[in-house]
């Protein structure tokens, strides 16, 4: 089976240390290039794959600058069998959907049974490229990957995705499909200093935009449908602040502050009467409301 | 008629009721609205909500979509792409929002690529300037981008539930119009197979997300009362939260306390075990559906913020209940 | 802990590194000596805060001028004089990698006449009741200019004294809070009127600042975010002024409220929520690129966290939660939060400051006094029994079993907390709970032997023959004997309506209107109950300090249930009657159906007369409230001494 990976070496504020605020406080030494966290997850549930079926091949990709090497140069030590740089210097000026046109202007036609993509890039936060590629290659797509189970002989795969609230669900599909997985699922492995020595010597396969021929489609900033117009510092929610406008009286602003800011009215009292006891009348009433909020108590539990 | 200064959303049931944080999304939603001076629209898939246009309508909703099909009760991504693209690619609104949830967060790329419009996910804020401007945080929370679109057309966001409006009452007195939709269903193509969904270990789910939760309060009494609470929990499937003093008391870990100094909870229903209902508890279940009050002093203010208030000894109606319930299983009943 | 990320990450303000986001505000303790000068005690209990790695510390107000003195025993940085002693505490802050900074203040229209010796000066002459009300000389344009010179000169001595950072005290009335506000700035000359004149003064004293420390040292601005009073600055006025001070390079914004006229908003009591002012710092951080600090009843870690987190600021002030427990920090690290002793927000400091006493603090007997109270082993391991399980008893049973003696505690109700039981019900008094909380806490981590529900008499104390007793057995209601009717049905006492066990009915006559009438009174109106509440004085709530007063007497006077009658005392009470006097006329009081003593408390003591009668344990001592009914303070601090002198 051939597994790819989109990988991404971001380049993550990890501090703030400048001392200009109109700067954002942000110095140089402030980021960080590291490959993304969930894409090393993704290249991780891929090694183990390959541990149960050693016929896979793990082939990665990664769209960025000069500095994107020195993750696929650590992604072939932690065990990858091809990398490919498409190598593209102004990757801040290109959306989610124009990376997704490249990497599938380079992908299709590939025969790639399963494709990997971490759930977001922690620098962007976008949390697009995985779903935009598979749109793009017309291939399905499930999301919040946490398990993967190794490809059954007819090809059918089976992945646990996580829900909210802790939930789970299972859902099966095959190939090709791409999955996008979350960070924190497994600990990417760390390689050795001999694999790292070998990986630096290994020679990577590089591209850049011209190499990928795609009758038609517009690639780079042509593609993109969304711009960065400005970066600032994050504000707080706007809750209370509003409240506080000065049409009010200073004693009621007083009041307004003692209780912590726009607290909100209390709503009406929602129970008509209150019931008593514990009469087999207010069981049954306490049983009707418990499945009518969904309590499925015997499925589950008895 | 829809028109093209138009914000929609999509809410999302369970149980009979709108999920959580839906009052924030329609607040925004109106707000946009009324920003860009369009309409509100809402669409909702699945079973039918009692008295739905009447909430809808306080919130200033003027539009509901609607496909009544159990089957839509539970999400199935390809089945939501095909059916949402082909209404908002009929009706072209200028917004189309979810919350930025577990589906929202699954869905609207798909959509966004479906019908080639811009999304930007998981939104601290959206503002209508010359253009639409969406800001959401960036450097996994350093900093905060503020994007525009390219092209008019429709924009896809995902709103970040911890940035919405707090819940207050909602005043309007919008009539909502409902539009029944019928999609045929079985006509949608699917690659996607949803086997099986697992809930989530009460014991060990973070108190925040936890869809049941058993709260309880100094009236429960002395430590060895506990059990009872963690058996009747484990019945339900319920999380154990509780209020400051418990918490005080060392009964339960400090990350299972509810109020202003603990944690807001969020779930479908919520059972409060002789909690007095001080506002700084309080605080902590604004966001919970269901609220069922237990309390031996029928003046308690807990009351004022339940659904079902009873009056009774608490250990002693835990008790029976438990039973009840355990029994009620034995019988084949259902909860 | 990854609960506290946000708190725990380094910061920076200019140059700066911050070990972490929280800071202990400024606090003026009255601890220096008359020049201005540092004492030894001052830098103890700073050393004390700063090894439990607080990432900076804001001195306190620090008078740049005599004419602008605050206190009596205030810090100041107005003559090159003081620069040698500030250097002392700031390189002693620095050994533990903690940034000192100064707050530089005058105050203005707020300074005493006889704490100064001269008459105040200010934008206009609006004298302030609050400090006593001296009227102010209007600065001349030459006593502005001169104003602007001594800032420069005092920010200079910050800087050899070795302080990291200077920030401006323009907040609570002080001078410039007085320029900028319209409240209080009605000239008409160039310094007045228009927002831009009304900016002038702030901006020159920056301006001069910035100018003596140059680009690199940063400097910071305290602000009223908003006076709470008619015609006073509001949010929208003061963030507008430090968004323009931001343009001139201003580092840091610190957010405070209130001036004196409005004092409840500067130091917030327990009526207030948690983090309170949050809102305020989160709509200064609106439109500001700095970092802004919050403050205000920043009591719970739990609550900074969560405001870093929200981005409502960028760094906490939290400056009695470090008075009140100097390793707030360091227990919240290692998870052990029911181990902090937390600032309940009872406003004892702040009423001690105001009148001109040394700061102490309720629940921490040894803040300013580090060194007199550092805990030593005891050198002789004894015995020692407590009768009495509140404050006085509990604080004397955890001390002396941390110094290594076998104490045993025995306390006649089912639950420790003696007085504060009854002391902390009602929704705005619950956090008083926190003292007791924190005590019976620490008595069963020091390993004390606590008995519940054991009544002690002489007999089993003998048996028990302990090396040392300790009678901290409180006090109980005291109910007059001598007033016909006391014994009917319908008479109660605070205590055990406080603590649920009488019956609430609808109409009381509440006897004593001081804080515990009070407490009573506001207690029963929240079950719906109508009280009237007498007492033979001429006020109501003078013990309850000053602070507590502005915000307690107007909620009493707004409620609705409550009634209150001063110069009243009872006669004679009869079944659903009461007979009340004042100034000589009587009056009947029809229709009542609970008569409620909070008269005073009659201190508990039999015990120990009896073990000195009976002279077989010579080594007795008889503390806290049953010597005398005191404020907790007094009860604790007692207790504390007592458990070190075992
Ligand atoms: C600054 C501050 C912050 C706070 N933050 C929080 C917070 O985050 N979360 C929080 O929970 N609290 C918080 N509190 C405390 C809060 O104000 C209340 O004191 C607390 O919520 C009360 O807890 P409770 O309802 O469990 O106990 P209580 O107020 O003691 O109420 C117990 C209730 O149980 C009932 N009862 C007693 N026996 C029985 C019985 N056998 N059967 C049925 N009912 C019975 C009683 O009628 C009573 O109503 C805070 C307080 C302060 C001052
Ligand atoms: C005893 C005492 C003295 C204070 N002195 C000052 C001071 O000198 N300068 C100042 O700006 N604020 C002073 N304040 C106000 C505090 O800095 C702070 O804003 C207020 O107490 C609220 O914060 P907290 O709840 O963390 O204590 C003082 C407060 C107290 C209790
Ligand atoms: S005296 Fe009271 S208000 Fe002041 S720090 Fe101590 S506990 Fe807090």
């Amino acid at each position: 089976m051939k597994i790819l990976i989109c990988m991404k070496t971001v380049r993550f504020l990890h501090a703030q240390t400048g001392s200009d605020p109109k700067q954002l406080n942000i110095a140089p030494g402030d980021y960080v290039e590291m490959i993304n966290p969930s894409d090393a997850a993704a290249i991780e549930a891929a090694l183990r794959i390959k541990e149960q079926n050693p016929a896979t091949e793990i082939s990665i990709v990664s769209l960025g600058g000069a500095s994107a090497e020195t993750g696929l140069r650590r992604a072939l030590a932690m065990g990858a069998d091809r990398v490919n740089h498409i190598l593209y210097d102004d990757c801040a000026a290109l959306d989610s959907w124009a990376s997704a046109a490249i990497l599938a202007a380079w992908a299709q036609h590939k025969d790639f049974q399963l494709i990997l993509c971490g759930r977001e890039a922690i620098d962007s936060n976008a949390g697009l490229v995985g779903p935009y590629l598979a749109a793009q290659l017309a291939i399905p797509h499930v999301s919040q990957i946490i398990n993967i189970a190794a490809p059954d002989s007819a090809g059918k795969i089976t992945v646990e995705r996580r829900l909210d609230r802790g939930d789970r669900e299972t859902v099966e599909c095959s190939a090709p499909v791409l999955l996008t997985v979350e960070d924190g699922i497994n600990l990417p492995r760390i390689p050795g200093l001999a694999a790292m020595l070998q990986a630096g010597k290994r020679r990577l396969n590089t591209l850049g935009l011209a190499d990928l021929t795609s009758a038609g489609a517009s690639l780079g900033p042509a593609a993109n449908r969304s711009e960065i117009i400005r970066l600032s510092r994050p504000k707080a929610k706007r809750r209370a602040v509003a409240q506080f406008n000065p049409v009010l009286s200073a004693a009621e602003r007083a009041k307004l502050m003692m209780k912590g800011g726009g607290a909100p009215a209390p709503r009406p009292a929602k129970s008509d009467a209150l019931l008593e006891g514990h009469s087999e009348e207010v069981l049954l009433e306490l049983e009707r409301l418990l499945q009518a909020s969904g309590v499925g108590l015997k499925s589950r539990y008895s | 008629m829809a028109g093209a200064n138009d914000v929609w959303l999509l809410l999302a049931a369970a149980e009979g009721r709108l999920g959580a944080y839906a009052d924030g999304l329609m607040r925004e939603g109106r707000r946009l609205a009324d920003a860009l001076e369009g309409d509100l629209t809402a669409i909702l898939l699945g079973p039918d909500i009692d008295r739905l246009e009447e909430t809808l309508g306080k919130f200033g909703v003027n539009r509901l979509y609607h496909q009544r099909d159990d089957s839509l009760a539970d999400y199935h991504p390809e089945i939501y792409t095909a059916l949402l693209g082909g209404l908002v690619q009929r009706h072209q609104p200028r917004l189309f929002l979810s919350l930025a949830a577990s589906l929202g967060s699954d869905l609207m790329p798909r959509l966004a690529a479906a019908i080639g419009a811009p999304l930007v996910m998981n939104c601290s804020n959206i503002e209508t300037a010359a253009e639409i401007e969406f800001t959401k945080r960036v450097q996994s929370g350093r900093l905060q981008a503020t994007f525009t679109a390219s092209g008019g057309g429709t924009n896809l966001a995902t709103l970040d539930p911890e940035y919405l409006p707090d819940p207050e009452d909602a005043k309007r007195d919008t009539v909502t119009q409902r539009h029944e939709v019928t999609v045929e269903l079985a006509t949608i193509p699917t690659r996607l197979e949803i086997t099986s969904r697992q809930k989530a270990d009460p014991k060990t789910v973070d108190i925040r997300e936890a869809e049941i939760v058993v709260a309880l309060g100094n009236g429960v009494g002395a430590k060895e009362n506990i059990a009872a609470y963690e058996q009747f929990a484990e019945l339900i499937g319920a999380a154990l939260g509780g209020s400051r003093p418990v918490i005080d008391s060392g009964v339960l870990p400090h990350k299972r306390q509810i109020g202003q100094t603990g944690r807001s909870i969020s779930a479908r229903l919520a059972i409060l075990c002789g909690i007095s209902g001080s506002e700084y508890f309080t605080k902590g279940i604004d966001q919970v559906a269901t609220k069922i009050a237990i309390n031996s002093d029928r003046d308690a203010a807990i009351f004022k913020h339940a659904d079902l208030g009873i009056v009774a000894d608490v250990n002693t109606l835990i008790a029976n209940l438990t039973a009840h319930l355990k029994n009620g299983a034995k019988r084949g009943g259902g909860a | 802990m990854g609960d506290f990320e946000k708190l725990l990450e380094p910061g920076y303000i200019k140059n700066l590194k911050i070990k972490n986001r929280t800071s202990m505000g400024p606090m003026e303790k009255q601890w220096g000596d008359r020049l201005g000068n540092v004492t030894q005690r001052y830098i103890d209990y700073m050393v004390e805060r700063a090894k439990n790695d607080v990432g900076m510390i804001t001195m306190e107000s620090t008078f740049i001028d005599p004419v602008g003195r605050g206190n009596i025993y205030q810090l100041g940085l107005w003559d090159d004089s003081n620069i040698a002693s500030h250097r002392r505490l700031t390189d002693a802050l620095h050994e533990y990698g903690t940034i000192a900074v100064t707050e530089l203040q005058h105050a203005g229209r707020n300074a005493a006449t006889y704490k100064t010796g001269f008459q105040p000066v200010a934008p206009s002459p609006i004298p302030c009741a609050v400090s006593g009300g001296y009227m102010p000389r209007e600065m001349t344009v030459e006593d502005i200019k001169e104003c602007t010179l001594k800032y420069a000169a005092a920010a200079r001595r910050a800087r050899e004294a070795g302080y990291d950072m200077v920030t401006l005290h323009g907040a609570h009335g002080y001078i410039l809070n007085s320029f900028l506000s319209p409240f209080t700035n009605k000239r008409t000359d160039e310094y007045g009127g228009s927002l831009e004149n009304r900016y002038r003064f702030g901006t020159e004293i920056y301006q001069a600042v910035r100018n003596e420390l140059g680009d690199n040292h940063p400097i910071g601005y305290r602000i009223t975010a908003d006076e709470f009073v008619e015609g006073g600055l509001t949010l929208e006025d003061t963030r507008a002024f430090i968004k323009h001070l931001e343009g001139l390079g201003l580092d840091y914004v610190d957010v405070s409220s209130g001036i004196y006229e409005s004092a409840q908003m500067i130091i917030h009591t327990m009526d207030f929520a948690p983090g309170s002012l949050l809102p305020y710092a989160a709509g200064m951080k609106e439109v500001l690129d700095i970092p802004v600090i919050a403050t205000g009843r920043l009591n719970d870690m739990r609550i900074a966290e969560q405001a870093l987190e929200r981005n409502e600021c960028d760094y906490v002030h939290m400056l009695r939660a470090f008075h009140a427990d100097p390793e707030i920090l360091t227990k919240t690290q290692k998870g052990e939060l029911e181990d902090i002793n937390m600032c309940m927000a009872c406003n004892k400091c702040i009423d001690l400051m105001f009148g001109d006493q040394r700061v102490r603090c309720t629940v921490n007997p040894c803040a300013g006094r580090e060194r007199e109270m550092a805990l030593k082993p005891a050198a002789h391991k004894k015995s020692v029994l407590v009768v009495g399980g509140g404050l006085a008893g509990m604080e004397v049973a955890r001390i002396a079993a941390q110094r290594g003696h076998k104490v045993s505690l025995y306390e006649k109700e089912d639950e420790l907390g003696g007085a504060v039981r009854w002391a902390s019900k009602g929704q705005y008094r619950e956090e008083w709970w926190q003292a007791a909380r924190y005590r019976i806490h620490s008595v069963n981590a020091s390993g004390v032997d606590v008995h519940l529900g054991e009544e002690m008499t002489l007999a089993d104390i003998k048996a028990a023959k302990p090396d040392v007793t300790i009678l901290a057995t409180g006090t109980k209601p005291f109910m007059p004997p001598y007033v016909p009717g006391i014994d009917k049905p319908l008479v109660s006492d605070y205590a055990k309506v406080l603590l649920g066990e009488t019956k609430i009915g609808s109409n009381a006559l509440v006897i004593g209107g001081q804080n515990i009438g009070l407490t009573t009174a506001e207690f029963l109106s929240e079950h719906g109950c109508k009280c009237t509440v007498i007492d033979d004085a001429d006020a109501i709530g003078a013990d309850l300090g000053g602070i507590k007063q502005m915000v307690v007497l107007p909620r009493i006077e707004a409620d609705e249930n409550i009634t209150v009658r001063l110069n009243t005392n009872v006669e004679r009470i009869g079944d659903d009657w009461a007979e009340v006097q004042c100034k000589g006329e009587s009056e009947t009081l029809e229709g009542i159906d609970m008569v409620v003593f909070a008269w005073g408390q009659d201190m508990v003591q039999h015990l120990a007369d009896e073990m000195a009668a009976d002279g077989t344990l010579e080594n007795f001592r008889l503390i806290g409230d049953a010597v005398w009914p005191r404020a907790p303070i007094d009860v604790i601090y007692e207790g504390a001494l007592a458990g070190r002198q075992i």
